[in-house]
């Protein structure tokens, strides 16, 4: 890659490459850059964003040979990409002793003051639910999700997915109201 | 391409640790390029945080699920989140209770320069410390947070909150939202109605958006409840906040279970 980092040219090259509709192509590029976030994050690296746009601009670095040779879904060859940049990675920096996550850390009640906000912007119905899927532990948690797949007509999956949903809602609204009061 | 059992079972193992090197390239070449299966992955995440929190791995899961996913950015994020989603929504979790010999025990540990001073200054200690820290009943506090039926987006559908009455129940903590059209007052008042008789109850804090009350459970049964909020004004004068807050106080054991 040229010393000063990505050119203009091969960030059009890399969008052409994803897509040839430069919308689509940046929702593909999007898409693909969280994935390598969530691969990182799950291989434990604790600077995961960092490690996926290291890959990102080494894929940049190639994109002209790319684009017309590469025969295959792009995805994968980030992935291919990604997976050196690990390795790498870790032959680099042994990984950090990882200190135990607190479960009660101080920011918790920060934390539960923007949840509380952040609940209250959901609508009533899935307020609710959010509050009712968290009920309950072991055997009976598990017996309070099928009754309210069942109440909700949904099934088990379909009720996981729409949890998972919220709480992405929720999280983001968490870190942004975070933002806001470091800003602040 | 659809997700089946199998699908979910891997990518718990993924995030586990119980793949082999050439296993966890394929899974992750799929999360690179399902949707499903990646969606999978987000909500395994969450749920392995869940069981991560409530001690459901086993030890080598839960150290491995520590050192890798819970040591990135984003599993610390995650983690934090659910511990305050915990901490809201679910029975605040009480200590066991320790005898009065235990609490004496901790005190005087905690204080050993006071020993040290005078024989009769430990005298009165330990008496003042059997009154103070003498043994009471065992308790646990549920708390929950309720929505006016006036929020509510279907007026016609009544639904109350199900609360389960543990035997162990020392006092409800009900977070009451106020409406936010209604009138705020400098003070509140709430009414228990067991649709039988009403009692007042003091609220224990309030802000702008909503009133706590603490409701011992020896003031309640198996039953249907709503409670009702009263503004009172700087002029000592009472407005009632239009609309219930509903709940029901259900035996855990008596909970209908989900026909298979």
């Amino acid at each position: 890659m040229p010393k000063g980092g990505p050119t203009q040219e091969n960030w059009d090259r890399l969008l052409l490459w994803l897509d040839a509709d430069r919308d689509q192509a940046g929702e593909r590029y999007e898409k693909i850059r969280r994935r390598l976030i969530g691969i990182f994050s799950s291989r434990g690296c604790c600077d995961a964003d960092d490690l996926a746009d290291r890959s990102i601009n080494v894929v940049l670095s190639k994109v002209e040979w790319l684009l017309p040779n590469y025969v295959g879904d792009p995805a994968l060859y980030f992935y291919a990409v990604a997976k050196k940049i690990y390795l790498e990675d870790l032959k680099k920096k042994p990984p950090p002793k990882v200190p135990l996550p607190d479960t009660a850390p101080p920011e918790v009640e920060q934390l539960s003051d923007c949840l509380d906000d952040c609940l209250d912007e959901l609508p009533a119905g899935e307020r609710d639910l959010i509050v009712r899927y968290h009920q309950f532990e072991k055997q009976e948690k598990i017996q309070n999700r099928k009754r309210l797949a069942d109440e909700l007509q949904l099934s088990r999956n379909a009720l996981r997915i729409k949890v998972c949903h919220i709480h992405s809602r929720l999280k983001r609204c968490i870190e942004l109201r975070l933002g806001e009061k470091t800003v602040g | 391409m659809a997700l089946n059992d199998h699908d979910q079972t891997r990518i718990r193992e993924y995030l586990l640790g119980h793949l082999s090197d050439e296993e966890l390239e394929k899974i992750e070449e799929r999360l690179m390029t399902e949707d499903d299966l990646f969606e999978e992955l987000e909500i395994s995440k969450s749920e392995l945080i869940e069981e991560y929190c409530a001690g459901e791995l086993s030890q080598n899961e839960h150290e491995w699920f520590e050192q890798h996913y819970l040591a990135s950015a984003e599993g610390k994020r995650t983690h934090a989140v659910a511990v305050a989603l915990n901490a809201v929504k679910c029975p605040i979790p009480t200590p066991r209770k320790l005898t009065w010999i235990e609490r004496l025990r901790n005190f005087l540990n905690a204080n050993r320069w006071a020993m040290a001073a005078a024989t009769s200054t430990a005298v009165v200690i330990i008496v003042a410390a059997v009154i103070v820290f003498g043994p009471r009943p065992s308790t646990s506090s549920y708390a929950f947070t309720l929505n006016s039926t006036l929020s509510q987006r279907s007026p016609g559908e009544v639904r109350y909150f199900k609360v389960p009455l543990n035997p162990d129940l020392g006092e409800l903590r009900v977070t009451l939202q106020i409406p936010e059209r209604a009138t705020r007052g400098t003070n509140y008042r709430v009414e228990l109605d067991d649709r039988g008789e009403t009692r007042s109850f003091k609220p224990a804090s309030h802000d702008e958006n909503s009133v706590v009350v603490v409701i011992p459970a020896s003031a309640v049964r198996e039953n249907l409840y709503a409670l009702r909020l009263y503004a009172i004004k700087s002029d000592g004068t009472e407005q009632a906040i239009p609309g219930d807050y509903l709940f029901e106080l259900v035996n855990p054991a008596r909970m209908p279970s989900t026909p298979k």
